[in-house]
């Protein structure tokens, strides 16, 4: 009778490390919900350079309008007025960690969007993908009867937004809060692979600490997922590395 | 709905009105496997209390590509389970360098292409009876990607025969991509040293090589992260100055790439003048501390930055 070994690989080497979350603890406070912060904002005189500020961190988050299955316009400038909670979750259907792992095999999105949306969160789902990869009106159509999507999916053309938030997966998940400022990037939980949700939900996590006027412990998690499909008329890299042909 | 509520709902399983999952990763009906690995084997048989090599090897179809357990954006690595019959060990499991794929939207990613190998040593009892038949599999679970991802699940298999102890068995058919993928698995620490120097100056880390004409950094995903990958883990000449964000205790873990001229370009006559010069490229383990743990000695009341050294 033989004695089954089993020996997990994973990493090169023998040197043994620890998983390790980039989750990063954000130091600054969150700013008081106060009525001048948006006049101050208002103050600060003219617009930014032409190129589009990035997304950060702690800072106000870009501002964007995108249009849903409906024809709805959402502007994010206009639910800071209304002082919404807004979530952003960039999403593929087709891909195995977006559409398929967190809308069709498991309820994550649906569910989490649904427990909050009294609670004066707006989610919004943006598909940011080519024509060809999903990113159409009809695929998003597909999925949201598929799926029994309740909250707005936003075609993102060009994936001009996904640019001003360097957002390279599906899913990757921001949270702006009531005041504007980006409080939360990053993945939706702790599990990275296509089947299992992970234990914790990060964005659930952190929209019970931005209602109850708490910081967001972790505000910054890796995300996991497809790669977001850009337009491909890049050509920033100058070097003999591989340029994704499709 | 709390969060802790959601998670039980979550753990609970609960599937409203949808087809029951598969308990394997999904698996869409997308044809065969675009990445199709093989156990193969160095050598012909195994010899009684030696250390045999085998190889997990992909073969990739054109377009698609496997991902190395990198600090990429995306993708997944390659997982593996092996299953070896009593008294057999596995020892190291060697993935060679991969290459940097950079993709629209400025994604940057570890990936393999074509074909990959990766070399594992196994420990042959020294009581291995000559003659029998071993049979050595693992379990394996990868995604593989072109436009689309595909999560992958296979059972491998590899069949060996025991020989008589001290036999030098022959070369399997298989034996090239051993000698492949030798080429590009990073050489030890200690061997690096004579190559390349590597220190911090302030959250930069500079690595000089003296002679090199490119140098490259691969980060594990272990690894303390980059600022930016793309535009600071490789550079032309001889010095690579990386910026990574500080985060305690994190080591510096991945793979350095010196490329250097092909000195047999030198043959050339004069009317075979190219534009491009060969080059060959070294790979070694880079593992070390952070910068503050290589902070200079004179910070001896702060015991968080007493570390050993390395």
């Amino acid at each position: 009778m033989t004695r089954k070994v089993l020996v997990s690989v994973l990493m090169a080497g023998t040197l043994a490390f620890g998983a390790a979350a980039l989750a990063q603890n954000t130091t600054k406070d969150q700013p008081k919900k106060d009525a001048h912060t948006t006049k101050v904002d208002k103050d600060h005189g003219h617009d930014h350079a032409a190129e589009p500020k990035k997304a950060k961190v702690g800072e106000k988050a870009p501002d964007f309008t995108l249009t849903d299955l409906d024809g709805k316009k959402w502007t994010l400038s206009e639910l800071t007025k209304q002082r919404k909670v807004v979530v952003l979750e960039w999403f593929n259907p087709d891909c195995p960690y977006s559409g398929v792992k967190h809308y069709k095999n498991h309820q994550t999105m649906n569910e989490t969007a649904n427990a909050y949306k009294d609670r004066g969160v707006i989610w919004l789902t943006i598909n940011s993908g080519t024509d060809q990869a999903g990113g159409s009106k009809e695929r998003n159509e597909q999925a949201r009867k598929d799926w029994s999507i309740k909250h707005p999916i936003l075609l993102d053309e060009g994936a001009k937004v996904a640019q001003t938030y360097t957002s390279k997966n599906t899913p990757t998940m921001y949270i702006i809060g009531a005041d504007g400022t980006l409080v939360y990037w990053g993945a939706i939980d702790n599990d990275k692979s296509a089947d299992t949700v992970g234990t914790v939900n990060y964005v659930a996590k952190a929209l019970d600490q931005v209602l109850a006027g708490e910081t967001v412990t972790d505000a910054q998690t890796k995300p996991y997922g497809c790669s977001v499909k850009y337009p491909k008329n890049d050509s920033d890299s100058k070097d003999t590395e591989k340029k994704n042909r499709k | 709905m709390t969060y802790s509520a959601l998670i039980l709902t979550a753990l609970a399983g609960a599937i409203a009105g949808q087809a029951a999952p598969s308990s394997l990763p999904n698996q869409p009906d997308k044809g065969s496997f675009h990445a199709k690995p093989r156990l193969i084997s160095e050598r012909s048989s195994l010899v009684p209390g030696e250390t045999a090599w085998i190889g997990l090897t992909f073969d990739i179809d054109p377009g698609w590509h496997t991902y190395w357990d990198g600090a990429g954006d995306t993708g997944q690595p390659v997982n593996a389970k092996f299953t070896l019959p009593e008294g057999y060990t596995v020892g190291e499991i060697l993935w060679p360098t991969p290459e940097r794929l950079v993709s629209p939207g400025e994604i940057l990613d570890y990936v393999y292409e074509k074909r990959v190998t990766a070399l594992i040593s196994i420990t042959v009892p020294m009581n291995a009876k000559t003659g029998d038949d071993i049979s050595l599999s693992a379990n394996l679970w990868w995604l593989e990607c072109e436009d689309i991802c595909i999560p992958r699940k296979a059972d491998v298999t590899l069949s060996l025969p025991v020989a008589a102890a001290g036999a030098t068995p022959d070369p399997t058919k298989d034996a090239p991509r051993f000698d492949e993928a030798r080429k590009r698995v990073p050489r030890p620490v200690a061997e690096g040293k004579k190559a390349y120097r590597a220190e911090w100056v302030g959250d930069r880390l500079r690595i000089q090589a003296p002679g090199a004409v490119g140098i490259v950094f691969y980060p594990h995903v272990t690894s303390l992260p980059m600022s930016d990958a793309l535009h600071e883990g490789m550079r032309k000449g001889d010095q690579l100055d990386m910026e990574f964000r500080p985060r305690d205790g994190a080591r510096v873990l991945g793979i350095l790439e010196v490329r250097r001229p092909d000195d047999r370009s030198k043959e050339e006559t004069d009317t075979e003048r190219t534009t491009r010069a060969r080059l060959i490229s070294e790979f070694y383990t880079l593992d070390m501390p952070g910068p503050a743990a290589a902070a200079p000695p004179g910070n001896t009341k702060d015991p968080r930055k007493q570390q050993p050294g390395n």
